[in-house]
């Protein structure tokens, strides 16, 4: 039935047509909507009188009058017409409510088409040197875990004004990086094309794969089994890039287990002896990609005339020589074998304008045969760095506590940076390779470990000292030496701390620490730190006698969250709250079940 | 570099709907143009400085920015390097700056590029960036009501390059 010929009984009982009540209603709301400029709200008239009239009904007029029922005696004719009032206004009320809330979703939608308006408004309106630079936000903004020249292939499929904007600037197509094993030629070929000769970032992926040793079943082997050789391979991308050396400003070079891949093994040998009148950085990470007999030398570089290098960074590998080697001014190494520790002392005996060192040993694994590596190391001997001013030495936590700390100790005394500002000592909790000595760990005695630099390097103005250790009851001692010059200290470590303040007094003096401004203390709650109340008091004596408490500002705490593996801010303590804190200051380690860790005592 | 009598000094600043703004010396030097504008009239402390490319409630947005931001250093000039590594990250503050309707963002970067303010320049279109960035560019197209304008021959040169993503 169509909703026209529905038939509304209206409050006398007669009948009105949709189309009737359609009028009605809109002459009602026709009616309302004028009443909405006056201050009251008013219903139509003929509702508003109705209303009244009802209203009007008393009990004595009805005595008076009597009560009339409406027809078929079904209830009392007033009533009836109440509920039809109330009927007519909530039909209003629905229809308005419709209408509503119609308009409560378009004004919605009207808010968001302000917001997209704005923002094609205002894109529109930026001419294509902003726009680049939002680009170049997108492209080389970080964090970012996509290929670079790959976000820029996407901004240049958005429209042609994007695409004119992106393919025109070379800087969005400078950054060569590819997939290992299955290198995007196409977006290389791209990028060097239209990256026309602006200087390029190349990431590049080598292949390691063993050299099979054919051997005749039961042939004699007087020489034991023969080592395996390692090919090193590259895919399409090296080819492409070759002859735009002019223009290489980075490489890094990535080796990657072949696992099948077999690609070329033409690697650098036609630009021996080129010119890169660009290259400034160099990485090499092999991380042992190559095994233990890979050759880690870097022999490709060894003619390579690069006036521009400034910066070397590797991963388990050395230069045999480099022809910059004099110009490098920054130079970060991570190495895993103690054979490297005298090659790389012998390098960095050349490198006299380095300012920036960070040399990572934490990964070092110790042979038993060792002692010859150990010998040539006490013989070899000091290399003074001059220029360094920012020195990182990252030592794993376990060799400072156990016997191999004598290398540690013999390693810092071959190397002297005599200028250094800003010194980070980072103990780090590293494993023991499966193949390597595994020494029972004891107590980390920190003081002597620094007792060298703190010495050597007089001008330390920030020093830095981190000890992570693995289980954290063991017991890690307080440092004690500290360069005159130090302004800021730093010392974070998540284990039980010790401090043995008299005896050691006795044996090495008292340190100089009329500079100092800071101390920053992070320790893990869960552990005996208790120490930390002898050892600031004792600072602080240190301060008083070496006329620097007057100068010195605060000591600022930080907690270590055992889940985040991370320190969090806990509080600064004004220089004269700083013993009163310490008299309150517990230490005792806040784990239920704690056990102290006794066997290195 | 400023000097004492400089940090005191008061700056007027006239928008181009005809409002009147005036600021710390400090603050308005922000701005490299202002900053340009105020060496080439001198001393003349009356003189107002037109800005006909800025309104009223841009202006008063852009000068909170250089109030909170009047002790930062000088940015440094660009290098070559600087496109290399940019962090997306936006400071607390900025953040909560910025959190304004589209069509202000994009104002706020059209006044920054024309009064020469790096800074504020980085904070918008980082905004932007941060928009756009990880979307496909159907999404991108949806955004900002872009429409895709390519010719089939640029469809098929498309194609072509996206089959570089698609090898991966």
């Amino acid at each position: 039935m169509s909703s026209t010929t529905i038939a509304h009984q209206t409050r006398n009982g007669a009948t009105e047509t949709f189309e009737e009540m359609k009028i009605r209603l809109m002459e009602d709301i026709n009616s309302l909507v004028s009443n909405s400029f006056e201050p009251c709200f008013r219903l139509p008239q003929q509702l508003e009188e109705e209303e009244h009239f009802l209203d009007c009904v008393t009990y004595g007029n009805l005595l008076a009058q009597g009560v009339n029922r409406d027809d078929g005696g079904r209830g009392f004719s007033l009533v009836s017409r109440a509920r039809y009032l109330t009927s007519r206004m909530e039909y209003l009320n629905g229809v308005l409510l419709k209408i509503s809330a119609g308009f409560s979703w378009r004004i919605n939608t009207g808010h968001q088409r302000i917001q997209r308006l704005g923002a094609v408004c205002g894109l529109a309106a930026l001419p294509p040197e902003i726009l680049a630079n939002i680009f170049s936000f997108v492209v080389y903004g970080f964090p970012s875990d996509e290929l670079r020249s790959c976000i820029s292939v996407q901004l240049s499929h958005v429209c042609r004004h994007f695409r004119d904007v992106v393919i025109s600037n070379p800087h969005f197509w400078t950054e060569i990086q590819t997939t290992p094993r299955k290198p995007e030629i196409g977006l290389v070929e791209a990028c060097v094309q239209r990256s026309k000769n602006c200087p390029l970032d190349i990431d590049l992926n080598l292949y390691t794969s063993a050299v099979d040793v054919a051997l005749e079943p039961g042939a004699a082997l007087p020489d034991g089994i023969p080592v395996m050789e390692q090919r090193v391979e590259c895919d399409g991308v090296l080819p492409i890039l070759i002859p735009h050396i002019h223009r290489w400003r980075s490489l890094h070079l990535e080796y990657n287990k072949a696992d099948g891949f077999s690609g070329s093994t033409e690697l650098f040998e036609s630009i021996q002896g080129s010119l890169f009148p660009m290259l400034q950085l160099i990485e090499e990470f092999q991380n042992h990609a190559g095994g233990e007999n890979f050759d880690r030398s870097m022999a490709y570089a060894s003619t390579w005339n690069t006036p521009l290098l400034t910066t070397l960074i590797l991963a388990d590998c050395l230069p045999r020589s480099l022809l910059s080697v004099t110009s490098i001014t920054k130079f970060h190494v991570l190495l895993f074998s103690l054979n490297d520790a005298v090659k790389m002392l012998d390098l960095l005996g050349g490198m006299q304008s380095v300012s920036n060192l960070l040399i990572n040993v934490s990964y070092f694994y110790f042979f038993v045969d060792g002692e010859e590596m150990e010998a040539n190391l006490v013989a070899h001997k000091v290399v003074v760095l001059e220029n360094v001013k920012d020195f990182e030495f990252c030592f794993g936590s376990m060799h400072a506590a156990n016997a191999d700390r004598y290398f540690l100790r013999t390693f810092l005394s071959k190397l002297h940076v005599p200028n250094a500002i800003n010194v980070f000592m980072k103990g780090l909790k590293t494993k023991v390779r499966d193949n390597s000595v595994r020494r029972s760990e004891g107590r980390l005695r920190l003081h002597q470990l620094l007792s060298g630099i703190a010495a050597g390097s007089p001008k330390i103005a920030n020093l830095d000292i981190s000890v992570e250790r693995n289980p954290t009851r063991l017991n890690t001692v307080l440092p004690r030496h500290f360069p005159p010059g130090l302004e800021d200290l730093k010392f974070t470590c998540n284990s039980n701390l010790q401090f043995f303040q008299k005896e050691l007094d006795a044996q090495d003096g008292v340190p100089e620490l009329g500079k100092l401004r800071t101390l920053t203390l992070g320790v893990n709650s869960e552990c005996d730190t208790s120490a930390v109340k002898r050892w600031v008091p004792w600072l602080v004596s240190r301060l008083k006698l070496c006329g620097g408490w007057g100068s010195f500002e605060e000591l600022v705490l930080f907690e270590y969250d055992v889940d985040l593996e991370d320190y969090v801010f806990e509080e600064t303590i004004p220089r004269d709250d700083i013993l009163g804190w310490c008299k309150c200051y517990d230490g005792a380690p806040l784990k239920d079940g704690y056990e102290s860790y006794r066997s290195d005592v | 570099m400023s000097t004492t009598e400089d940090k005191t000094r008061k700056v007027k600043l006239v928008t181009s709907d005809n409002e009147e703004f005036e600021v710390d010396w400090e603050v308005a030097t922000r701005s490299v143009l202002i900053k340009h504008m105020l060496e080439d009239i001198g001393e003349s402390e009356e003189q107002a400085i037109p800005l006909p490319n800025v309104t009223a409630n841009v202006l008063k947005k852009v000068l909170e920015w250089c109030e909170h931001h009047r002790k930062d250093p000088e940015p440094a000039p660009e290098s070559s390097d600087d496109n290399r590594k940019r962090t997306l990250e936006i400071g607390d503050w900025d953040a909560k700056f910025i959190q304004v309707d589209q069509e202000m963002l994009f104002e706020i970067i059209l006044a920054a590029n024309y009064l020469d303010i790096k800074a504020l320049l980085d904070v918008g279109c980082k905004t932007v960036a941060n928009m756009i960035k990880g979307k496909q560019p159907e999404e991108i197209r949806k955004m900002f009501n872009i429409v895709n304008d390519f010719t089939p021959e640029e469809e098929a040169q498309i194609k072509k390059e996206n089959e570089w993503a698609e090898d991966r």
